[in-house]
């Protein structure tokens, strides 16, 4: 194997090792990181009451 | 001949330090970039997407509480009136206090109930779904139309929340006059439902 072959191979390792590097940045940058501790929030949704219709119900016997 | 050996040796020692030069370079600089560039920036851009997944959650409990606190504030306004709601739509069917509702109504507006019939309600009930449910009542009464009116404000100015669902006028056996008799009083079924959770 003479040093053109071996120069060769080493920049295919570089550029090999380059693109992994950055494959391993997109995926990390694309996947969701969630905290096991941390609950998922249920939303809640905010009740208006009506305050009429307790006046309303206040006027019936 | 010596010499010419010499000058190619030397030619060739000045042309393959580039080639070593290169090659240790791109050798070393994988390495450097597998070992310590790709875990160091893994975990740089790892911690970076943490963070936006954190602020992403805290910002999602901070509009949960901000509801909880806007339906707190709402339920404060209202807290005293509250029992109201139990009254008008009860936890349990409270049949009796349907009926009496009814029987109140018709003293109240002068109408004379001939029969109830209670159709059928479900006394042992678990409600999973947190529906309202309901229960059905038939009101067969001789009453005259002014005081069925009267009747119909009664029960529907009571607190307890109830419906009249159907009103029938029936026919009377009877008489020339199939629906009402001859003191112009109305034979009336109706069917009235209540509500409870």
């Amino acid at each position: 194997m003479n040093k053109k072959e071996v120069l060769f191979l080493s920049i295919c390792v570089f550029l090999t090792v380059i693109a992994w590097l950055v494959a391993d940045i997109v995926h990390t940058s694309s996947s969701k990181q969630l905290d096991e501790d941390i609950e998922q929030v249920t939303p809640v949704e905010p009740i208006k009451l009506d305050s009429k219709i307790f006046e309303l119900l206040e006027q019936k016997k | 001949m010596q010499e010419d050996l010499n000058r190619a040796l030397k030619q060739l020692k000045k042309r393959n330090p580039q080639y070593t030069y290169l090659i240790f370079f791109f050798a070393a600089f994988s390495v450097f970039t597998m070992f310590i560039i790709r875990p160091s920036l893994v975990t740089a851009f790892s911690l970076m997407q943490k963070e936006k997944s954190l602020v992403e959650t805290n910002n999602q409990y901070e509009q949960v509480i901000s509801n909880i606190l806007a339906t707190q504030s709402e339920v404060e306004i209202v807290r005293s009136k509250l029992h109201l709601t139990n009254t008008a739509v009860p936890t349990s069917p409270n049949v009796n206090a349907v009926l009496d509702d009814i029987k109140n109504a018709a003293e109240i507006s002068s109408a004379t109930i001939q029969r109830m019939n209670i159709n059928k309600t479900a006394l042992v009930y678990t409600n999973t779904q947190n529906q309202v449910q309901s229960i059905r009542v038939d009101v067969y009464m001789d009453v005259e139309f002014e005081k069925y009116l009267a009747f119909q404000e009664a029960l529907y100015a009571q607190r307890r929340i109830k419906n009249i669902v159907s009103t029938e006028f029936l026919k009377d056996g009877g008489g020339q006059n199939s629906i009402s008799s001859a003191s112009s009083t109305l034979k009336i079924q109706m069917e009235i439902v209540a509500y409870y959770l």
